[in-house]
Formats: structure tokens, sequence, C-alpha cells
């Protein structure tokens, strides 16, 4: 069998990154903390499906988009550090591009979309306040769980508690918007 | 604490997977965590979707966020709570140029009457008027109240009331200017206009840095002759003898 004989049809490839190609390069971002290399991977991994696709199975493609990006990632962790304060670059990004109000190229221009920021924003003042205050204070203030818990004088599991509930409530709710299609 | 907060619900691995994933991307876990997850992500795709969705809510919210801190930045709302003491003295500030405007209404009604005698002493003025029917008198007691507010307000700030005529002072000044500027953004106060009565109306909060010298001369002239004022024995019904803040000098 040739190489070409194993190559998906360009359309198909096409079907498959416009559907998951956002979702996969946000999971690429939280593994190596740098939005660059991630677009990198992104590509690599769509290069490999487009060279070895038609081994996979249609219904676990995605799946295994995901499993080759992550084995893509973990290849140039090793070969690079990555920094912990992540955050900030991200946010740098996304709002960068909520303020382009990129809507219909996210992936090549941001994390997310102009419109799920602004369906967060709406998301966040329905949070019950302790919980959003808990957010903003992770992912605004970049404060550690620690430091939340020591300022607001609530145990660190509380803290964490409230965290994953909130991260629970957006991402039900973003789920229900299908902010990944 | 509520106890049931550490209840979880039926999704609560999900919830926890979410959590992981967050801490995992934010640098939170330690080296042994961080392995072990990334062996879950190897291995598990709700893993990975979980950690996809936490970067994608977190550049949401901090989206979110910044654009409201932006947006609330450039707004007025978004200015400083500020403390009741400067609330009250905002409203002070504003009775007390409502009471100056309707006292810069007697004035000219007193001194602008057909017939009455043009006269550099405003206590000369104001007697040979005749000032005798209750209308006047209503307006009398309404001048002196104003004088009060002058004088009370020189004995809580302890500053002298330059700012009243002196429009550059009112700007510079920390106290008057933001005052003012509340009272521009959040009341409109612009449109609230004391009717006086056959015509004669005069405006809230823009009257004050527009008081002309001559009326806040004839407010320091009254002063002077405050006692006397209060032996008048046509002005007298309408007064209860000065207050005590404004005996003092």
């Amino acid at each position: 069998m040739s190489a070409d004989d194993c190559q998906l049809d360009s359309a198909v490839v096409a079907a498959l990154y416009s559907e998951h190609a956002e979702e996969l390069r946000r999971f690429l971002v939280g593994v190596l903390r740098d939005a660059q290399l991630a677009q990198d991977v992104l590509q690599a991994t769509f290069v490999k499906l487009v060279e070895r696709g038609s081994e996979t199975r249609e219904e676990s493609r995605k799946s295994w988009l995901f499993r080759v990006a992550f084995h893509e990632a973990m290849a140039i962790r090793r070969r690079q550090g990555v920094g912990d304060r992540v955050v900030r670059r991200v946010a740098e990004e996304a709002v960068g591009a909520a303020e382009r109000g990129d809507t219909t190229e996210p992936v090549e221009s941001g994390l997310v979309r102009a419109e799920t920021v602004e369906r967060v924003r709406g998301l966040l003042n329905e949070l019950p306040a302790e919980q959003a205050r808990v957010v903003r204070m992770r992912i605004y203030e970049e404060k550690t769980f620690a430091e939340i818990s020591s300022e607001l004088g609530i145990p660190l599991g509380t803290a964490l508690w409230r965290m994953q509930k909130a991260l629970a409530k957006l991402k039900s709710k973003l789920d229900q918007d299908g902010w990944n299609s | 604490m509520n106890h049931n907060e550490h209840n979880m619900s039926s999704d609560g691995g999900d919830d926890a997977l979410l959590l992981q994933a967050f801490q995992y991307f934010t640098g939170e876990l330690s080296s042994d965590e961080c392995e072990a997850f990334e062996s879950l992500l190897a291995e598990s795709q709700a893993a990975r979707e979980a950690l996809s969705a936490c970067v994608g809510m977190t550049g949401a919210v901090l989206a979110a966020l910044a654009a409201e801190v932006s947006a609330s930045a450039s707004a007025p709302s978004a200015l400083p709570e500020r403390p009741n003491l400067r609330s009250n003295s905002r409203q002070r500030v504003a009775r007390l140029v409502s009471l100056i405007g309707i006292g810069a209404a007697v004035l000219i009604a007193l001194f602008g009457m057909p017939g009455v005698r043009s006269s550099s002493d405003p206590e000369e003025a104001i007697v040979s008027s005749g000032v005798d029917s209750a209308n006047d008198a209503d307006l009398a007691h309404l001048w002196l109240a104003t004088r009060e507010e002058l004088a009370e307000h020189r004995r809580v700030t302890g500053a002298g009331m330059d700012w009243l005529y002196d429009h550059d002072s009112a700007l510079t000044s920390p106290f008057i200017a933001s005052d003012f500027a509340w009272s521009e953004v959040d009341e409109g106060s612009d449109s609230e206009v004391i009717d006086l009565g056959g015509g004669q109306a005069v405006g809230g909060d823009d009257v004050a840095p527009r008081t002309p010298s001559w009326m806040l001369a004839a407010v320091s002239v009254g002063e002077q002759v405050e006692g006397d004022w209060n032996h008048d024995s046509t002005i007298g019904e309408a007064t209860d003898g000065g207050s005590p803040a404004t005996d003092k000098p």
C-alpha cells in the first residue's frame, strides 16, 4: 500500500479541523503553556492526520487527534521548559482576540471567541458571590489557592471546592451553548 | 462553613478532573501530581477535554474580567465607593449652592426693584426697600439661612469660601471639583431649577462657580452688619437672632 493510499480525503481533514482544532489548540496550550508552540503542534498533528488518518476509525478520530497532539506536545516539552506563570500570557491572547472581535477564526487568532467571552461575562454574574470571588482572585489576580484561602480566611479545601464548582458550572453552561462547535 | 459544600455531586469526578486540569494548567500541581496527571492525559480523553475546557474558560474569564475592568474604569460608576462623609459633604454643598442662588435672587429682587434706591450699603438698601410683606419676610429668612449655611460650612471645613466665586480654585480643589463632578454625573443637577415665582428662577449647582463678585461682596458686608440686622424691627420677625456660627468672626 502506498503512502497516498493512507491519506485522508482533504475534505474530511478540513471538516475535522473545523470541528476539533479550536478545542485541540486549547488543550495544547494547556500542556505547553505557549500559544505559538501549541499552534505548531496543532499543525503537526493535522499533518499526521493527513498522512495516517485512514488508519484511524472514524468514530475515534477526535480521541486520536488529542492523543497524537499530546505525544507531540510532550516531546516538545521534554526539549523545552515551560513557565509556571502562564495565565497572564493566555489572557493577553484571549483578550487580544476578543478585542479584535474575532469570531470567525478563533483557532488562528486566539483561544476564545469574542462571543464566548461575552457569554462568560454573563455567567460570572450568575455564579454565587463566593465562587465568583475565588475565580476572580485565582484567574484575574493570579493568586494561588493558598493565598486565596489565607486572604479570605477559609480552608484551602474550601477555596478549591469553590473553584471546582465554578469551573463546573461555567463548563456546563458553555457546553450547552456548544462553544466548541 | 456549610458542610454541604464538600458533598460531591454525582458528576463530582468530572468536577474534580476539571479542577485538577486547571491546577495543572496554572502550575499548581507538584511534580509528582503533574506526572500523574500527564499519565492520565496520555490515556483519558476526558482528562484531555477537561484541560482544553480549563484553558478556554481561563482565557474567557480573563478576557471578560479585563473588559469589565476596562469598561468600568472609564465609566462614572467605576469611581471608588466614597464614604458617607463625602456624600454628606456633597449634599451639603448642593444645598448650600441652592441657598446661595436663593440669596442671589433676594438681592436681585431688592437691588433691582424699580424705585429702590441704589446703595453701596446692603443693609441700608434692604431696610429702605420696605421689606414689609410676608413674602419678603420669607425671602429674608431664606437669606439668613443661606448665611448660616455659609458659616456652618466654614466652621466644618475650616476653609474659606473662595471656591464659590473663584472658578479656577473650584476646579483645582479636590473637595469641590469632585463634588461638582459627581453632581453633574449622577444627579443631573443642571436641570434642577428653583422657581422663585414671578418669573425668577435660579439654577442649582451651576450657579456656584459663576456667582458674581458683587454678590459675594454683599454676603461679606452682610456678615459685618449682622448685629444691626438682628435688631432691625422689620427683619427681626423673620430671624431668630442669628445662629451661633454666624456670630463667629
